[in-house]
């Protein structure tokens, strides 16, 4: 069973001496004067000239109770009685003192029964309270006060159904008027758990007696002592909650950054246990060491998947998958431990609880294969510092925990020595866990900031990129389209993200016919690489234009050039010739057909560019009379889908185009519809004998 | 709806006896199916001459995805070894693959049994 204990007991030897040096002269002041009061008569002021100034300072001491104490092992009620004769030797009696446990005054490992009982003369000083108080310090563990045969405090509950508070269980008690008596104490030890040392049991300090003021001050003071020695302890908890709280908001918005989930849950058993055991919060002991199991084990899981996390060992399946059995195995196995110490601690299950220490002690040997293996890597520092830190602070604690395990047997002190503190600062201590712990908490700050910065400026690099694109977007695709004579002309432009594949350019041919070349295409892919592919086709077909106004050859030209550039990509694209007397020459490297008023313009199938190193293209002529109503479009317009997963095909394309849709329209029911890649349409209207040539431009949204 | 495709694999004879290997794909293909297809084309053993593809399970492929399939019959007609035919598609897609000239390197049938008959 692991436990959290020395970090925060303050070492007494090392606390405010003068403090405690004041105490002793009062108190000695104190005792003197009672037992000055116990054996001179009483004498009255004789001299009357001059009041005499009462010095109220004297009995604000109190006097602790050291020296020898009756001891005897086992229970009798009768014990609680003044009568009793309990001269050392007789019938069982011995002397112990209270300075220490009875585990450590010859009675190792005793667990159960035994009673302390001490003769008292009680005398206030003149001037001072009649009435007195007792302040003990920690009993182990439930114990029951009796003054002169009768109870006058318990702590805690007896057998059966024992339970007790975990923690420092300083109580004062008052005593009201005593004067002569006997002090008896009646104590009952839990059965140890694996780690203890069997020094325990019974007084663990001697008890104080003094004026109900003087010990409430003396409580006040301890206290205070301890809140104030804690005070880097608390800020360091807070701090922890910050980070297992921003951790998990942070996961929760991306849930794929499991770092953040493996830090949250780190993080937050710290705090747990922290505040299971280090706050003198009222649980029971046994609720207290049975719940920090669990969370004890699941800090040791975070970190394993921390780690992996953060030396990057995701990928080694086996690694992931290895960590996970280990987690399970675990987390049973502090569960059932923790659940265990809800029982009353058996010979049965003192051995179990053994057991299922082992088990998990050994896995926490885990954390530094993790760390070997990732380290091989060589990842960034800032993650190799969290990744440290994290290591360090779980390893102290765990090697100190391991080697206090069976200390009863081993007694080994090694534990007590790594808990150490190294420096007090303004009376908070220090140790190796603390520090180590304080490292990570800066390390990991460090690492969020680093990450936080890096986020940014990645984001602001995609930006500057998308901005890029859409600069070159606006080479490629016109806006403004050239008049075309004996034709209106009308385009629209839907690309599917920011930067898409789909190009067309009008290209007049340069000679006296009049002549108009159209190019439109689609480079499968989106992003910024399927747009360095159509500037690069742009670019050939315009100064293939110079060369020929054949569709068939320009097709052949893009080809060749695009052969064994578009890693894996291809390019559909048609390519016509437009002539002022109406003849349309059509060439088709796997692009979807045009329509002719409300019929398909059949082509061959062919490979799209950039397949094949030398391909030859058929050309197909067309005739266009005045009115007939011309389509060019990209497959964008097929391949619109609605959210349930019907397309919008072929036959619903065939119904569109009968009803002559300029661009836009046409454009925008396949947008309505379920847009899934870029959408092109170009239409082109034969205009009879003096009709106005007219172009329409519809450019995508800015 | 970028599921990813689900490819298996299974034998069958055609009627003329030879051994066929079938590649069934499921769901949409897109880019994200590249690796898993062209993987499950190239751990073929280098026995099996006969390549039926099986599309009936497929909803939807975008340019992307007929990108992928241009790659494998390049492939194929590059080993010269292998012959690959297609079956399962929906009109729609049987056009597009007809469009994009894919009928000339892998022949389209209508169903199982049309592809059986013929190869």
């Amino acid at each position: 069973m692991d436990k959290w204990k020395n970090a925060q007991r303050q070492s007494p030897s090392k606390s405010l001496l003068t403090a405690e040096r004041v105490r002793w002269f009062v108190a000695i002041g104190l005792f003197t004067l009672v037992i000055a009061a116990m054996y001179t008569p009483a004498f009255a002021s004789e001299k009357a000239e001059a009041p005499t100034l009462a010095l109220n300072a004297l009995g604000k001491g109190t006097a602790t109770l050291n020296g020898p104490w009756q001891f005897h092992l086992g229970d009798d009620p009768a014990w609680a009685s003044p009568a009793l004769d309990d001269a050392t030797g007789h019938s069982g009696w011995e002397q112990l003192t209270a300075e220490k446990p009875w585990g450590a005054q010859g009675h190792p490992a005793y667990v159960g029964f035994a009673w302390y009982r001490r003769h008292l003369h009680l005398s206030p000083a003149p001037g001072a309270s009649p009435e007195f108080a007792l302040l003990n310090q920690r009993i182990e563990d439930v114990y029951e006060i009796y003054w002169n045969g009768k109870l006058i405090v318990r702590h805690g509950e007896m057998p059966p159904n024992p339970s007790f508070r975990y923690g420092e269980g300083q109580q004062t008690i008052s005593l009201g008027q005593a004067r002569d008596g006997v002090l008896a104490v009646r104590v009952w030890k839990q059965p140890l758990v694996s780690f203890d040392s069997g020094e325990q049991g019974g007084f663990t300090a001697p008890p104080e007696v003094g004026s109900p003021e003087a010990i409430a001050a003396d409580l006040a003071t301890s206290e205070y002592k301890w809140l104030h020695s804690r005070q880097y302890a608390f800020g360091e908890t807070m701090f922890t909650a910050l980070i297992a709280l921003l951790s998990l908001i942070g996961w929760l918005r991306n849930r794929d950054q499991r770092v953040l989930l493996w830090m949250a849950v780190f993080s937050g058993s710290w705090v747990t246990s922290a505040v299971l055991v280090g706050m003198r919060l009222p649980f029971s002991f046994n609720f207290a060491l049975g719940t920090l199991q669990p969370v004890l084990g699941l800090r040791d899981i975070a970190l394993w998947f921390l780690l992996i996390e953060l030396l990057q060992l995701k990928d080694n399946q086996r690694l992931v998958r290895f960590t996970w059995a280990l987690a399970i195995v675990t987390i049973v196995s502090t569960s059932l431990d923790g659940l265990l110490s809800a029982v009353t601690m058996s010979y049965a299950e003192q051995v179990a609880d053994g057991v299922l220490t082992v088990i998990f002690t050994v896995a926490e040997l885990y954390a530094p294969v993790l760390v070997i293996m990732g380290l091989r890597c060589r990842p960034d520092h800032a993650r190799v510092m969290v990744a440290t830190f994290a290591f360090l602070s779980q390893m102290i604690f765990v090697v100190r925990i391991a080697l206090s395990q069976g200390s009863r047997f081993t007694h080994w002190k090694l534990a007590d020595k790594i808990d150490l503190p190294l420096f007090t600062i303004d009376g908070n201590s220090f140790n190796l866990s603390t520090i180590f712990r304080l490292l990570l908490l800066l390390s990991v700050v460090y690492a969020v900031f680093r990450h936080a910065r890096e986020e940014f400026r990645r984001q602001h690099a995609v930006e500057q990129d998308l901005l890029g694109a859409q600069e070159l977007q606006r080479v490629l695709i016109p806006d403004a389209l050239p008049s075309l004579p004996g034709f209106s002309l009308t385009s629209a432009y839907r690309p599917a993200q920011e930067v898409g594949g789909d190009f067309f350019q009008i290209i007049p041919v340069d000679d006296s016919t009049g002549s108009t070349l159209v190019v439109l295409g689609d480079v499968s892919g989106k992003g910024l690489r399927a747009a360095m592919a159509v500037s690069l086709i742009v670019g050939a077909a315009r100064t293939l234009a110079d060369f020929t106004s054949n569709p068939a050859e320009i097709l052949a030209g893009l080809n060749r050039r695009l052969y064994g550039r578009l890693k894996g990509g291809f390019v559909t694209c048609l390519v016509l010739r437009l002539d002022p007397d109406g003849t349309c020459v059509v060439a088709n490297a796997g692009h979807p057909a045009p329509f002719l008023n409300h019929e398909e313009i059949a082509s061959p199938g062919m490979l799209p560019l950039g397949v094949t190193a030398h391909a030859v293209y058929e050309e197909t002529r067309v005739q266009l009379e005045a009115g007939d109503h011309f389509v060019l479009y990209t497959d964008g317009l097929l391949e619109a889908r609605t959210p349930a997963g019907e397309l919008f095909g072929f036959e619903r394309l065939r119904a569109l185009f009968t009803g002559h849709p300029n661009a836009e329209q046409a454009t925008e029911v396949a947008v309505n519809f379920g847009q899934q890649d870029d959408i092109t349409v170009l239409t082109l209207t034969r205009l009879a004998v003096g009709e106005e040539a007219s172009t329409q431009l519809t450019a995508p949204a800015a | 709806m970028q599921a990813t495709t689900k490819v298996t694999q299974r034998t069958a004879t055609a009627d003329s006896g030879s051994a066929l290997t079938i590649l069934c794909f499921s769901g949409d293909i897109s880019s994200a199916s590249k690796e898993g297809i062209l993987a499950a084309y190239r751990g073929l053993d280098g026995s099996v001459t006969k390549v039926l593809l099986d599309f009936t399970g497929v909803e939807y492929i975008n340019s992307s995805g007929i990108a992928i399939f241009i790659q494998m019959l390049l492939e194929s007609s590059k080993s010269g070894s292998r012959t690959i035919a297609i079956f399962g598609l929906s009109p729609h897609f049987q056009k597009v693959f007809t469009m994009v000239g894919i009928n000339k390197y892998a022949a389209l049938y209508v169903d199982e049994n049309a592809a059986k008959s013929a190869l």
